[in-house]
């Protein structure tokens, strides 16, 4: 059997599977549409401008998703433009940038600019501040920048059987194509210039919370983002998230045993979906102490040693120190 | 297309379009095609006269709610480990959902989302590649190749079908 056919038995299989009440869905489908068609009255006061901007998104997301149907033929990829938001600079200023080659087999397809519906549509997919898009015959250049107009990535594309498809693009980001910029004090925790987001959502205990970390970071697309490590406490335990409001990683230290403990903290330490097919750069790690008889925390990493520790910030936090390390599997 | 017409639509297409979520890898294919079928009766009054038409972009409508609830699942999964013990990490015992599953399906999870798209629409639906294009939204060519990318990666990732070994 070739892998066409056991990929398609199996398939099969896995749909034979999934019962469907038919009737059940058609009746909570019809609920469904009921509830969107009739709004309270004393609701749609309140909700209208909410409501007109969800109804601009919608008619914005149907109008590229049924384009097929809808308006056939037409693309906005044959004329230069530029995001509401403003223009991009045209060189970078960011200090390290991967290359990707789309005309060589992809590993990674953590970014793959279209213009299938458009640049505007694609610049929105990747959530880009601002972008501008310019053709020159059959090339074009599409540039997204961050809310301060600095170039973030910019990707070329060549006409092929009157389509535009992605021949290279050059994407901000850490060193050696990691997220995150590890030299020059990256070790350090604390605060880094950028407006640190709030604990509120967070962590349950915003009023006690202690900022632990704040730095920038590039995302996928070579955004330049930043997220925020906050730490509260929970019980006996205590708590963190890392991330932004809405959108964040969370862990417990567990505050139980009599004894110093260490535990590792990495995986919350940065954004994990921005660090698929990335190197973990740096490694985070909390030490309780509970009778305060630690007084130093040092990693060793085979390169260098006696790295941290940052100071506790509060009272809550005296009993526990924070230490972070270039990351490697020799730290001891 | 009037109120009969988007019932026959939904009691003909319903129970495949959750299979065909539920294949694309979403953890809630009945709400999917909830929202599918929420959004294809906003637009009932403009949409193609032709039957298969709306077939194919009530296809497209679960495509893009699969892969739009992928680029969120992530949100949700943060969400998901708040606040969980190491205990409970340490009794989910994920030998016990694996064994229920193949191996294929197991690659195909480890699959870029656009090549299971691809690999589905293709090897379950047996749709042509035209209209796969269309239900992911992309040209032919790229079809071809997410296509050829995905069953590349399966052919490596999967060892030979045990039931063929020694035959």
């Amino acid at each position: 059997m070739n892998i066409e056919e056991r990929v398609a038995r199996e398939l099969q299989r896995e749909a034979d599977r999934v019962t469907v009440d038919v009737t059940a869905l058609h009746a909570a489908t019809r609920d469904r549409i009921e509830a969107r068609d009739h709004v309270p009255a004393a609701r749609r006061g309140r909700a209208l401008p909410l409501l007109a901007a969800a109804v601009v998104l919608l008619v914005v997301v149907l109008g590229a998703g049924s384009a097929l149907l809808l308006h056939p033929g037409t693309s906005s990829a044959d004329h230069s433009a530029t995001s509401p938001a403003g223009g991009v600079e045209t060189t970078f200023s960011c200090e390290h940038r991967t290359t990707i080659d789309f005309t060589r087999p992809q590993t990674d397809d953590a970014f793959v600019p279209t213009l299938e519906d458009g640049p505007a549509v694609f610049a929105r997919t990747v959530q880009a501040p601002r972008w501008s898009y310019a053709v020159d015959g059959d090339t074009a250049t599409l540039r997204l920048g961050n809310a301060d107009g600095s170039l973030a990535s910019r990707t070329t594309f060549a006409r092929t059987s009157g389509a535009f498809e992605p021949r290279k693009a050059e994407l901000c980001s850490g060193v050696d194509g990691g997220i995150v910029d590890p030299g020059r004090g990256g070790v350090r925790l604390g605060h880094r210039g950028a407006d640190a987001y709030g604990p509120s959502g967070m962590v349950d205990d915003p009023d006690r919370a202690v900022l632990v970390d704040d730095r920038p970071y590039y995302d996928a697309s070579g955004f330049r983002r930043h997220r925020s490590l906050w730490a509260s406490p929970c019980g006996r335990a205590l708590c963190l998230a890392a991330g932004r409001p809405r959108s964040y990683v969370a862990a417990r230290v567990r505050l139980d045993s009599g004894h110093p403990a260490v535990q590792d903290l990495t995986d919350v330490f940065l954004p994990p979906d921005d660090l698929v097919g990335k190197k973990q750069p740096l490694g985070l790690w909390v030490v309780y102490d509970p009778d305060r008889t630690v007084t130093d925390v040092y990693a060793r990493d085979g390169w260098r040693d006696r790295v941290g520790p940052a100071r506790p910030t509060s009272s809550w936090l005296a009993r526990r120190r924070w230490s972070t390390s270039p990351w490697s599997r020799r730290t001891a | 297309m009037d109120e009969d017409l988007f019932d026959d639509l939904f009691f003909g297409h319903a129970a495949r379009l959750v299979r065909l979520a539920r294949l694309l890898g979403d953890d809630d294919p009945e709400d999917v095609v909830q929202e599918a079928f929420c959004k294809v009766y906003a637009v009932r009054g403009r949409l193609h006269a032709d039957p298969a038409r709306v077939v194919a972009y009530l296809n497209r409508v679960v495509v893009n709610e699969v892969r739009s609830r992928h680029r969120h699942r992530a949100v949700v999964r943060r969400d998901a480990h708040l606040f969980v013990h190491d205990e409970a990490r340490a009794t989910t015992d994920p030998t016990a959902a694996h064994d229920r599953r193949s191996a294929v399906l197991d690659a195909m999870d480890g699959l870029p989302a656009r090549q299971r798209e691809a690999v589905v629409l293709r090897f379950w639906l047996d749709l042509p590649l035209a209209a796969i294009a269309e239900a992911m939204g992309v040209r032919v060519g790229t079809v071809k190749s997410q296509l050829s990318r995905g069953l590349d990666t399966l052919g490596v990732v999967l060892a030979p079908d045990p039931s063929e070994v020694d035959r």
